[in-house]
């Protein structure tokens, strides 16, 4: 699932970018924006680093951890 | 006697050489046999022999040919191949040139592939149309293969190295032999059940056409149609072609190939947030330099009430009322002093000295008294003429009375 959490970050930061482009928005909100894709940014950054898939193997219907020989 | 002509090694060669190459029955052989002693060189030939219980023949098979191979030749493989007989004259040895091989027995499977292949094309089981897409954000992969295989080492090693952070189900199958259909079938159908993967993979290593054969089955075929999840097939090399790939929905060449479809790589999504970061300062940016712009723009607008410039303004009219005063007041000091000057030249006018000035004397007797008339003047009296610069005695010397 770290995938999905990572792309709906990266959407919602498609969101702000698009947002902040836009030249009606208010300065306060804007800044308030500009924090938040900030953050968010560094959050991806830090989840691309950190963030691990699982992988797993089925075994009488139940996934078990798969302690194959991955190199 | 009979003259013995002699002949050398060449010209016995050369001569076996066109006798075997221009035999008709030679030219065109079909030969069965067990395959040994196979090596492909580098450029590409492939050379084995091919032997019966009592005997050997050895066989080349140019590049060219060995390209058009539906298998891969091995050790102890009974094969029938079709071929011409040729002499190699260096070595004087005669061998088979190849022109085509398949394994024995592989001719009934290969006719019922192929019967299986139009009949699952004719109910539509290949339409691109059917065919579902590969959905956008691929999580979580659901391989279904051999947990032991080099295959499945192969993926996850792809997969982690493209997008560590996909999860990978594996549904560990038999993928050859005859359980092996019945295996793939229920792993596709377990992950569709569960609704547990974004996309099914099914695959295996490469191997003889036998060892792919499970891959040919006519209920992994419709176990492939019935899946609501996308399924890649992934079978053998890139050459091998499975009634899988037919049906499934994406062909991989090789199982590697299928890990590389359904990882994205993370370097795509590390570009798009760069490129978030840079749009989101630019915006910002501007944003700024238009609020200062503004800023700036209503400051000079409030700066025109201040009270600082009212008290200027206040002043620059006291500047205009104070010059006005003056100027009045100097001109009226003009005025005067330019009459002054008129009544001074008027005053210059009448004094005597100016009188004198013009020719005129002042005429006194010799005590010094202003004589007016020639009234009481004497002859031989003695007068005194005064001009501007000096005097003059005089004495009269006659006297006309007007």
């Amino acid at each position: 699932m770290a995938v999905k959490k990572l792309k709906s970050k990266i959407s919602r930061l498609e969101t702000i970018a698009e947002l902040l482009e836009d030249d009606n928005q208010e300065i306060e909100a804007s800044m308030k924006l500009f924090e938040e894709g900030m953050k968010l940014i560094k959050e991806c950054n830090g989840d691309l680093d950190t963030l691990e898939g699982k992988i797993t193997i089925m075994i009488d219907g139940e996934e078990k951890d798969f302690e194959g020989s991955v190199e | 006697m009979t003259r013995v002509r002699i002949l050398s090694v060449s010209e016995v060669n050369q001569y076996l050489k066109t006798l075997l190459e221009t035999n008709s029955l030679l030219k065109n052989l079909t030969i069965q046999g067990e395959l040994s002693n196979v090596k492909r060189a580098a450029s590409g030939h492939l050379y084995f022999s091919l032997k019966d219980a009592t005997s050997k023949i050895d066989c080349v098979m140019f590049k060219n040919a060995a390209m058009g191979l539906k298998f891969i030749p091995k050790e102890g493989q009974q094969v029938t191949l079709r071929g011409s007989l040729g002499v190699y004259l260096p070595s004087g040895q005669y061998q088979i040139t190849v022109r085509s091989m398949e394994p024995q027995g592989v001719g009934d499977l290969f006719q019922a592939y192929l019967a299986l292949k139009s009949e699952l094309e004719a109910q539509g089981y290949f339409d691109q149309e059917r065919k579902k897409k590969l959905p956008e954000i691929i999580s979580r992969v659901g391989i279904v293969t051999s947990p032991t295989g080099a295959a499945i080492k192969d993926m996850i090693a792809i997969i982690n190295r493209r997008n560590p952070l996909i999860d990978i189900v594996i549904y560990p199958s038999l993928v050859q032999g005859y359980e092996a259909p019945k295996n793939i079938i229920q792993g596709i159908r377990t992950f569709n059940e569960r609704q547990s993967v974004d996309v099914i993979v099914i695959g295996r290593g490469g191997g003889s056409i036998e060892d792919l054969w499970a891959f040919n089955d006519k209920n992994l075929a419709r176990a492939i149609l019935e899946s609501e999840l996308p399924v890649v097939s992934a079978v053998g090399h890139e050459i091998d072609y499975t009634i899988s790939d037919f049906v499934a929905d994406l062909r991989a060449p090789t199982p590697s190939g299928a890990a590389e479809l359904v990882a994205e790589e993370t370097m795509s999504m590390i570009r798009v947030l760069v490129q978030v970061k840079r749009r989101l300062i630019q915006s910002m940016e501007t944003k700024i330099v238009s609020n200062r712009e503004q800023l700036g723009q209503m400051k000079k607008e409030i700066m025109r009430f201040h009270p600082r410039e009212r008290i200027g303004d206040m002043r620059l009219h006291l500047d205009v009322i104070q010059e006005w005063l003056l100027r009045s007041v100097k001109g009226r000091l003009k005025n005067d002093r330019l009459q002054l000057k008129n009544i001074e030249m008027r005053l210059g006018l009448m004094n005597p000295i100016n009188v004198l000035k013009k020719g005129y004397v002042r005429v006194t007797d010799d005590q010094g008294l202003s004589i007016g008339s020639v009234a009481g003047l004497n002859m031989d009296q003695r007068i005194k003429l005064h001009f501007i610069d000096g005097e003059v005695d005089a004495t009269i010397r006659s006297i006309k009375e007007n």
